[in-house]
């Protein structure tokens, strides 16, 4: 039986063996964060400060003009209010080839699939570290074999992904939860091979001029569990199906206009048959004045499921804005709110902003507010959970 | 590029025609003498394969504090088109890891492609804001992008000398409307067709940026590069000083090192 643990080991070997022979690069990144919570929660977990401290160090090795790489990318957070908050991941354990036509990733990686912004929709090879951030934008690594074929129609891959990663989720003290609390320990598959099912997927990514796309289809672990009450109603336990998923990606890129669509159609053991898109453009004024570039970002989310979505997201206007100053500390800043159609009011609205504060340091600070979220969605159990962040992050 | 064979049967034609062997500058009338010019940095130019260097800028405010970006520049020189080049961010440690991908056209606007580490996500970007400044330098896009000599129109303005040697002054007109330029004042020298100084002046006409290339070296190639640049605001007070290093030139490049499963690879 294929472990977690066990091809961490292998990739470690791979790795270790490689490092005698070439001598590589160690960086990274160590962030203080404080995260501070406007209400109690909804669900006894009232606690309105949670400290972290979150280290993420590099270890580089490359040669061959960079055509072969192997990358170490441990990472570990300590969070003071939530003991499923506070954990370790392997972000990265890797070996990158590439050869005159072909393109090789074996261990433990990442890939980023999409071209929207206010919701990842077709990205599925990695799972969400939900407890990073609820925007879901922080992924698990996941063990793959993924092979590129490189010619003039485009880039043809395949990925098969021999091990499956459970999502996380915040514990009892954690916010951005529902009620009961979800017990990760208690997970259970409906594939016989439970995380061991070899799940695959096939991608086609191309341009011409202008135009960018990708044609991608997955079958597989489903990233997204359903959530059961255990029997004396005491716990949620994730259950994990099957799933075959085929999606389009597409960006065309005129002037100073990004426009964007994203459309997937999903066949799923635990969510059904459905199609979602999420559709939109970015707008960016540029240089409006000494090189501050002013953006406006514009996208139509839409799920077929309706309310069984429970995203709250499944007929909603994404509204953003983009400020960068382009200046020496690289300023910038980022609002956005998603309104729901069918309510017509504010789901919830978020601030993001980043300055350098000279070589190694930087601060950023982030807020989200959960404004009037749908009746029935997972946003409304959360909606006491209001918050504003400050880190400051060192890069070495 | 485009331009090259252009030039080489223009080059036969007025060989075949004059027998003197050389476009020599007496047959150039003085209407394209500035294009002449820009065809001579252009020609002496062509044939660098691919380069691969090491670029500090050194950014200094009005009150002289400075801060530092490190990069690694590679390009490749592509037949009948522009030039394409990656460059990878060492420095600010926080944007470690970022890369850049340009295949710079003639006339059509430049594909853009940008690698975000944090997300390893590959975004494509406009190409459009050419007079936004670079990582936060008095370096605009279009002043550090592949200058093919489609992107202006000329004019030829005075003999005067440059670098220590017989040289020419002429004016260059950025063709697109988006350019953050209404002319450049560009000082070359005659001998090796080698740039000493340009002089931006911006939309409302007035004198913006001033600069300079100092330290050329000739390498083995035969190849002239400049490995100080120092760029002067006069609107602003501010400068950004260009350091280049370990200028490499015929490496082992394909174009399979400057696509996008190279950007993603890029460290």
């Amino acid at each position: 039986m294929l472990t977690f643990q066990k091809i961490v080991i292998l990739c470690l070997a791979c790795w270790s063996l490689a490092t005698t022979v070439v001598c590589g690069e160690f960086s990274g990144e160590l962030s203080f964060e404080t995260r501070g919570y406007f209400h109690e929660g909804a669900h006894e977990n009232n606690d309105r400060v949670d400290l972290s401290i979150i280290l993420q160090p590099e270890y580089v090795v490359a040669w061959d003009e960079d055509r072969k790489v192997f990358t170490f990318e441990p990472f570990v957070r300590y969070s003071s209010l939530d003991k499923e908050r506070s954990h370790v991941d392997i972000r990265e354990l890797s070996f990158l080839g590439s050869w005159e036509l072909i393109e090789l990733r074996v261990g433990i990686s990442k890939v980023f699939w999409g071209v929207t912004e206010s919701q990842h929709l077709v990205d599925v090879i990695n799972q969400t570290d939900l407890v990073e951030s609820p925007d879901g934008e922080d992924k698990l690594g996941q063990p793959m074999i993924n092979i590129a074929y490189v010619n003039e129609f485009g880039n043809f891959e395949i990925f098969l992904l021999p091990y499956f990663r459970e999502r996380t989720f915040s514990g009892i003290d954690g916010r951005f939860r529902g009620s009961p609390v979800v017990n990760m320990e208690n997970a259970s598959y409906l594939s016989g091979s439970g995380n061991n099912h070899l799940d695959a997927a096939f991608r086609w990514s191309h341009y011409i001029d202008e135009l960018d796309w990708a044609l991608s289809y997955f079958e597989g672990t489903d990233r997204e569990p359903r959530l059961y009450k255990n029997a004396d109603g005491t716990a949620l336990e994730p259950v994990y199906g099957l799933a075959r998923q085929a999606s389009l990606e597409i960006q065309y890129t005129v002037s100073d206009w990004l426009l964007k669509a994203e459309v997937l159609s999903k066949h799923s053991d635990l969510h059904g048959n459905y199609w979602a898109t999420v559709t939109g453009f970015e707008y960016t004024f540029a240089n409006v004045h000494r090189g501050m570039d002013v953006g406006f970002l514009y996208e139509y989310l839409y799920d077929d499921r309706k309310e069984l979505a429970g995203s709250g997201l499944d007929n909603a206007t994404f509204l953003g804005s983009r400020v960068a100053l382009n200046d020496e500390n690289g300023f910038e800043l980022l609002v956005g709110s998603i309104i729901d159609h069918q309510t017509g009011r504010i789901n919830n609205a978020f601030l993001e902003s980043t300055r350098r504060i000279n070589e190694n340091w930087k601060w950023t600070l982030e807020s989200n507010f959960l404004v009037s979220p749908k009746s029935g969605s997972f946003l409304e159990q959360v909606k006491r959970d209001d918050y504003l962040q400050a880190s400051l992050s060192f890069f070495w | 590029m485009k331009l090259f064979q252009l030039n080489t049967i223009l080059a036969l034609v007025v060989f075949s025609f004059s027998g003197t062997g050389v476009l020599g500058q007496e047959t150039v009338p003085e209407k394209e003498r500035g294009l002449w010019v820009a065809r001579q940095i252009d020609q002496e130019d062509q044939g660098f394969v691919n380069q691969v260097s090491e670029a500090t800028m050194t950014l200094r405010n009005k009150q002289g504090q400075e801060s530092t970006r490190r990069m690694t520049i590679k390009s490749l020189e592509v037949d009948g088109d522009g030039d394409k080049s990656l460059t990878i961010f060492s420095s600010p440690r926080d944007v470690k890891g970022t890369a850049f991908l340009s295949f710079t056209h003639a006339l059509e606007p430049d594909d853009q492609w940008l690698f975000l580490p944090a997300l390893k996500r590959v975004k494509r970007i406009s190409s459009n804001n050419k007079s936004g400044p670079f990582m936060g330098s008095e370096f605009a896009y279009e002043d550090i992008s592949s200058q093919e000599v489609e992107k202006y129109s000329y004019e030829y303005i005075r003999e005067e000398a440059v670098l220590g040697s017989e040289g020419h002054v002429i004016e260059r007109v950025p063709v697109d409307p988006k350019s953050g330029y209404t002319k450049q004042v560009v000082w070359v020298d005659g001998a090796n067709w080698r740039i000493g100084k340009i002089e931006f002046y911006d939309r409302k006409g007035e004198k913006l940026k001033t600069l300079t290339f100092n330290d050329y070296k000739q390498y083995p190639n035969k190849k002239w590069r400049s490995n100080r640049m120092e760029m002067t605001n006069h609107q602003s007070g501010k400068s950004t000083q260009l350091i280049w290093s370990d200028i490499k030139f015929e490496q082992d490049l394909t174009e399979r090192d400057f696509d996008q499963n190279a950007l993603k690879r890029a460290r």
